[in-house]
Formats: structure tokens, C-alpha cells, sequence
């Protein structure tokens, strides 16, 4: 590019453009999951819905996203943080598929019941979401340790940051909505 | 300028490195090459569509007559020359949404949102001119796919551009419901991932970088009308995403999201617990705001267009945005509306008619001020401004038809009739249509460089009209008379006798349409390579774009960005000598020393 694309001009209204576009995205995601979750709300309501219980595995890998995000709040040995909640976003990412084989062990399909549907729909939608983001953090990861910390860097992670609360807020309600409601 | 310091970061313009033809016409980051590739893509598309409702139009005209072309052009649609039923509805299927998504979205919000908005701000391009290129990438295989599903077996999907289940959830249901619906489905995820993308662009842009000066009050509607119709449709089209998700699970891996128990095909399917309405309300919770996705974008640009060749400002600028952003509200709680015969609860029916009718306050409100706005001007007919004036005209008649058919009663006997079919091509084909024409005939100059020949450009405005009246309007009287929708042919229907034949003089009003497209096609073409050759302000026009050459250079601004003082619409300014001033205090400004 001849000139810089990014910058804000005196009449900016946020900050950043980086992060304005990050908040919008996180808004349209929102509805994509809205759609969903009233999809599932309506037909839960109906006489014939059943739940089956939530697999143990599902605690454990809860866990292990929480302990993600909380990596990304450490504020020393911050490249260590990276690293670490990275591998563990991509822990998630093999526990899921984990508990997806534990159920068709089961004899927990798609068309096994409209909850198992849903289960796996939620799941399925949030994972590809949640892999995205393992990727644009193992991106920032091999950033980090490539060259020292500048402000270039320091704003990436902070939408890193957003993405990856967004991505596990998103899972507790998921979880929530699935076995909760 | 004599001034050492360095320049700021943002008009540091950098020497031009000598790109190769891919990376400066091809995946070019720049966009105003981004709103071209856009706009001739919707171009394209609307020569399929438009090509598919002549086929539409033959059938109806002289149903099951046989043509030997058809068979040649569609060989599993028309064995022996003779359109089958079944693929009719394929035809109406792609040409309602190659025609809403692949035309009007690409080339009103790709193709003219891309190359206006920076220009119109001030900005050199795009917050991020990288997911720019790939959102245009994205739409590109978006249609390229839509295309492709002709080719499969069992043809292009054929549940109607609303993909109603379980016409479209059950393989064995039609030929369309095979692969065809699943590449549809595919088609729409892409389209929607890659407007979503352009959408966040058009929006961060807006808000983040407009040049000094460019206050939201001084912003010309055009990038109001962009700014909002972006922020709904990304809050709209995800649900519709959601739906398709669940569609492809429903027809593939055996889910129950729209199917219900005792469906027969052949054999009891063995889906239970799902129903069809679901998807009716996903798919209008976007179906609704999309229109409107379409419709203040050609609002915007005719609110642009309309005081140039008037010489006199906009009236009720102030009131005008309010009235987009309250259109916009509503539209997200008026969608119902298209559900009024499904059962509903009629007081979840009052609601929406309720909704509906509000809209038409706002949208009666700009209807006067586009009025007030030419009232008392000295009109310059061009062709851009003819067409300008038929989407007031058709905003007028198409919106009474709205008025019928947004009373959940009075909506009964219309539902799926030709009324609503002469009402949405009158909202949607004709105002965005020609607000599309009024755009290109204005911004062609600013976009190629060259200029459109406006004889050819006024044959084509008058022979569209005729023949786009004489086609929908006449459609509204069929409606009244019970024809229905989406059916190959009327003859077995006795209660029809009397109007049937109406169809024949719609297929020829229609193939006069169709006709007058050529002659903007040749026109388009020609001028591209013979056209004389555009100055900066052929229009005398107070926006920012016509402050620099036709085309534009890359940047757009040259050495410094321009400084805004006044809103755009100052023309016959009262005090003044000059017959307009330019929103930006350049030395180019006409008629106005700089101080």
C-alpha cells in the first residue's frame, strides 16, 4: 500500500478502527448465535423435547477454556501466557471433538433426538469459531516470540483478547442453554 | 510549499511501486478497482436474471408452447422444447435471487458503496482495504457458485427465492430440492460471509475516517443511506445463516429443525418435531430488513442526484436521516408481515400490521421531501435525473400497494397473488432499479473517465418506463383477480378465463423492458471505449468526489486530504454570486476564491 490505511481521522468517533471492526464482527457472530439459540428455545418448549446428560468431558474442557482466557489476563511473563493459552485453546478444540466420538459411541447422532441436533449444531458452529481464534492466537504467539513487544503487537493482542472472552462468555451460555434451560 | 516537517502519517503518499496486472486490476486493494470488479459482477448477474424472466414471461405468455432454442439452453428443463412445470420454478427461484442478492446488494452497496464511500468522506479508501479485496473474492465465487447450480442434476434449487421447507428440506420433493438447494444454501453462506465483511468495512470507515471537517451533519445522504442499510444488514443477515445451517443438517444429516412427522415421499421420511415455520421466521427476520437494505442506498443516491440537476438544496436534510434510521428500526420489527396467512395469532398480527403501517410514515416523509426538494428548481432533464424522478414515481405507486398488503386482512386474499408480485418489482425492481440507472448514468463520468451518451440514455429511460409500468402495474389487476403466484400456466383454471389473456400483453410490455436493457448495455459498452472523455465536474456537483479527476487517482486526494466546510448541498447559495459551492475548500472550489 502507497499510504497508511488505518489511521483515524480528528473526527473519529472510537479509538481504533481495529477494534471498532473487531466489535462489530463480535455483534454480527451474536446474532448468527441469537438465530440459533431462539431456534432452540422455541422448539424446546415443545412436549416431546428430552435432554441427554451432559457429558463429563464437557466439564473438564470448560475448564480448560477458562484457564485460556485467564492466561490472557496474565500481565507477566506475558509471551509464556501467550503460548500457554494457546495450547490450551487448542486443547478445547480436541476435547470437543473428543466428546463429539464419546456420544456416536453412545449412539448419540444428529437425528437421535432434536436436542442432540442442537448439541451438536452449537457445538459445531462455536468450535469452527472458537479453531479461527486458536489460529489468530498462535499467529500472535509466533509474533511475540519473533520480535520484542511494540504497540503494533500490543493492540492485536488486545483484540485477541476480545475475541477470546467473547468466544468463551459464548460458551458458558452454549452450555447453559443446552443443559441448563 | 517550502515546509520541511514531515508530513503526518496520513498524507505520507508514498512513491507508486510498480505493481503487475493481478495486483493492480485484479486483486487490487484499492476501492475504487473493488467497486468496479463489484459493479460489472452485478452487471453480469443481472443479464442472467433479466434473461431468466424472458423465459419466465414466454411461458407465461403461451404456456407449454414449445421452442426449439429451449431445449438447446436447457436440456434437462425443456426436453423436447417445452419448459416442464417443475423447472418453471427453478427459473422463478435463481431470477428472484440472482436479481435481490447477486444485482441490487452487489451493485448498489459492492459496487457504488465501495467506490463512494471514501471518496464522499474524504478518506484515501477503505478502514481495511485487504478484507475489501476479499469480501470481493468471497462474493465473486458466491455467484460463480449460484451459477454452477444449474449444472448439477436435478437443476438450479426451485423453492421459490424464500426456500420454504419442506419443499426445499426433502431431496425427493422436486428436481430443484437435489444438489441444486444444497449449492444455493452454499452459494448464500458465501454471499452472506462476504457482505458481513463489507459491511463492518463500510461501517468502521464511516464512523472512523471521515476527513476533517466532515461532520455527520455534513455527510450527503448517499453515505447515510450506506451507513445504515450496512449496520442492519449485519445485524440481519445472521439469522438467515443460522437457518441455512440447519437446512443443510436437515437435508443431509438427518435432523429435524423444518420437517415435521408424516411427511410421504414415496415412503414415510422419518423426520419428527420439526416445523416449516421456523424457517418462515428466520428467513424474513432477514427477508424484511434486506429490502430495506437495498432501498435507502437508492433513496441515498436519488436524495444526491435530485438537487444537482435542480440547482437547489435538499429539503428536510435533517429530517430525511431521521426518517432513514426510523425505516430502518422498524423494518427489523415489521417482517411478519410476510407471514400474515400462517396461522399466527391475529393479535401477533395487529402487531405487525401495526409495524408495517408505521413504516409508512417515514417513508411518505422522504416521498415529500424528495418532492419539495425539486419543487421550484430549475430541472435539468438528464437522463440521470429522468431517472432520479421515476424512483419518486415508483416509490409513490409501489408503496400504495404496500398499503394493502401490510393490513393483515386485507393481506388474505393478495398473499401469494400477482399483487404482491406488481408490488415488490415496483419497490424492488423499480425503485432500486432505477435509482441503480440514476446512479450510473451520474457517477459513470467519475468511475470510467468517460461519458454515457445521454440520447441513448434517455431512449433507454422512456422504454424502461413504458414497458416497466405496463408489466407491473397491470400485475397488481391480476392480483385483485385472484391469479396466483409462482404457477407455469393458467389454463386449466375456469375463474381465471376472463383475464388470462393479460398475460400476453405483460410479456410484451416485459420483453420491451428486457429490450431496453440492450440499449443500455451497448451504451455502456461504447461509451467505455468511445465515450468523450470526462472532466473532473461535468455535473457541477458539490460533493467531495468531483473535487479531483475522473477517474480519481490512487489515494485519491493526492498530497493532502481535503478540509470540509459546509454540507453538500449548497447550490444557489442565497448571498452568493456562484451558482454552488463545494463542500471542500480547494482552490478548484467553482466561483470561490479560497481565503
Amino acid at each position: 500500500m502507497s499510504y497508511d490505511k488505518s489511521v483515524q481521522q480528528p473526527g473519529a468517533l472510537v479509538p481504533s478502527s481495529r477494534q471498532l471492526g473487531m466489535w462489530l464482527f463480535l455483534a454480527t457472530v451474536t446474532m448468527l448465535f441469537a438465530g440459533l439459540a431462539s431456534a432452540f428455545l422455541v422448539r424446546s418448549s415443545l412436549p416431546d423435547w428430552q435432554v441427554f446428560p451432559a457429558p463429563r468431558l464437557l466439564g473438564l474442557n470448560t475448564l480448560v477454556l477458562l484457564l485460556s482466557s485467564l492466561c490472557l489476563e496474565l500481565r507477566q511473563r506475558k509471551k509464556i501466557a501467550l503460548l500457554l493459552a494457546t495450547l490450551l485453546g487448542g486443547g478445547f478444540v480436541i476435547g470437543q471433538i473428543t466428546v463429539w466420538r464419546q456420544l456416536m459411541e453412545a449412539g448419540v447422532y444428529i437425528p437421535s433426538s432434536p436436542h442432540a441436533a442442537f448439541f451438536y449444531l452449537f457445538t459445531g458452529v462455536h468450535g469452527i469459531h472458537l479453531l479461527c481464534g486458536f489460529l489468530f492466537l498462535g499467529y500472535l504467539s509466533r509474533r511475540s516470540f519473533g520480535h520484542g513487544e511494540n504497540q503494533h503487537d500490543d493492540e492485536l493482542l488486545t483484540l485477541g483478547r476480545t475475541l477470546w472472552h467473547f468466544l468463551k462468555t459464548l460458551w458458558l451460555l452454549i452450555l447453559g442453554l443446552l443443559f441448563l434451560a | 510549499m517550502e515546509a520541511v516537517s514531515t508530513p503526518p502519517l496520513s498524507e505520507r503518499v508514498a512513491e507508486p511501486r510498480k505493481q503487475g496486472f493481478l495486483r493492480t486490476y485484479v486483486f487490487s486493494l484499492d476501492h475504487k478497482i473493488i467497486g468496479i470488479q463489484y459493479f460489472l459482477t452485478a452487471l453480469a448477474m443481472a443479464a442472467v436474471g433479466g434473461f431468466l424472466a424472458m423465459v419466465i414471461r414466454l411461458q407465461l405468455a403461451w404456456p407449454g408452447e414449445k421452442w426449439w432454442f429451449m431445449e438447446w439452453i436447457f436440456p434437462a428443463g425443456a426436453e423436447g422444447g417445452i419448459l416442464k412445470p417443475e423447472f418453471y420454478l427453478s427459473l422463478v427461484t435463481m431470477h428472484g435471487t440472482i436479481m435481490v442478492f447477486f444485482f441490487m446488494s452487489y451493485a448498489l452497496l459492492g459496487g457504488f458503496g465501495n467506490f463512494l464511500i471514501p471518496l464522499q468522506i474524504g478518506a484515501r479508501d477503505m478502514a481495511f482495504p485487504f478484507l475489501n479485496m476479499l469480501s470481493y473474492w468471497i462474493a465473486f465465487v458466491a455467484a460463480a457458485v449460484m451459477l454452477f447450480s444449474f449444472l448439477v442434476e436435478g437443476g438450479a434449487a426451485a423453492s421459490g427465492w424464500t426456500a420454504y421447507p419442506p419443499l426445499s428440506a426433502v431431496w425427493e420433493a422436486i428436481p430443484g430440492s437435489q444438489w441444486g438447494q444444497s449449492i444455493w444454501l452454499l452459494a448464500m453462506a458465501l454471499f452472506i460471509a462476504s457482505f458481513t465483511m463489507g459491511g463492518l468495512n463500510y461501517v468502521v470507515t464511516i464512523l472512523n475516517h471521515r476527513t476533517k471537517g466532515m461532520t455527520f451533519r455534513r455527510l450527503p445522504l448517499t453515505i447515510w443511506s450506506l451507513f445504515i442499510a450496512s449496520a442492519i444488514g449485519l445485524l440481519a443477515f445472521p439469522p438467515l445463516l443460522a437457518a441455512a445451517v440447519m437446512l443443510l443438517f436437515d437435508r443431509h444429516l438427518g435432523s429435524s429443525f423444518f420437517l415435521p412427522s408424516g411427511l410421504y415421499f414415496n415412503t414415510l421420511l422419518p423426520n419428527q418435531g420439526g416445523t416449516p415455520l421456523l424457517w418462515q421466521h428466520l428467513f424474513w427476520f432477514l427477508g424484511h430488513p434486506e429490502v430495506y437494505v437495498l432501498i435507502l442506498p437508492a433513496l441515498g443516491f436519488t436524495f444526491d442526484i435530485l438537487p444537482v440537476f435542480s440547482r437547489k438544496p435538499i429539503f428536510g436534510y435533517r429530517i430525511t436521516t431521521m426518517c432513514l434510521v426510523a425505516i430502518a428500526a422498524l423494518s427489523m420489527v415489521g417482517g411478519g408481515h410476510h407471514m400474515f396467512i400462517s396461522g399466527m395469532n391475529p393479535f401477533l398480527g395487529e402487531f405487525f400490521s401495526v409495524g408495517t403501517m408505521l413504516i409508512t410514515v417515514p417513508s411518505a416523509m422522504i416521498g415529500v421531501n424528495m418532492l419539495a426538494s425539486i419543487w421550484g428548481g430549475k430541472l435539468r432533464l438528464t437522463t440521470s435525473m429522468l431517472w432520479a424522478l421515476g424512483v419518486i414515481s415508483l416509490f409513490g405507486t409501489g408503496g400504495l400497494g404496500g398499503l394493502f398488503l401490510g393490513n393483515a386482512a386485507a393481506d388474505i386474499p393478495l398473499h401469494d397473488t400477482y399483487f404482491v408480485v406488481g408490488h415488490f418489482h415496483l419497490i424492488i425492481g423499480g425503485v432500486t432499479l432505477f435509482a441503480f440507472y440514476a446512479a450510473t448514468y451520474f457517477w459513470f463520468p467519475k468511475m470510467f473517465g468517460r461519458m454515457l451518451s445521454e440520447p441513448l440514455g434517455k431512449l433507454h429511460f422512456w422504454t424502461s418506463a413504458i414497458g416497466f409500468y405496463g408489466v407491473f402495474i397491470t400485475q397488481h389487476w391480476l392480483g385483485i383477480g385472484g391469479m396466483p403466484r409462482r404457477y407455469y400456466s393458467f389454463n386449466t383454471f375456469t375463474y381465471l378465463e376472463e383475464i388470462r389473456d393479460w398475460n400476453l400483453f405483460v410479456s410484451f410490455a416485459a420483453f420491451l423492458l428486457g429490450a431496453a436493457q440492450l440499449i443500455f448495455f451497448y451504451n455502456f459498452v461504447i461509451s467505455l471505449v468511445r465515450g468523450r472523455r470526462a472532466e473532473a465536474n461535468p455535473w457541477n456537483a458539490a460533493t467531495l468526489e468531483w473535487t479531483v479527476s475522473s477517474p480519481p487517482p490512487h489515494g485519491n486526494w493526492g498530497a493532502a486530504a481535503p478540509t470540509v466546510e459546509r454540507w453538500p448541498y449548497e447550490y444557489s447559495p442565497e448571498g452568493e454570486t456562484v451558482d454552488y459551492l463545494s463542500q471542500a475548500r480547494t482552490e478548484k472550489t467553482a466561483g470561490r476564491t479560497t481565503e
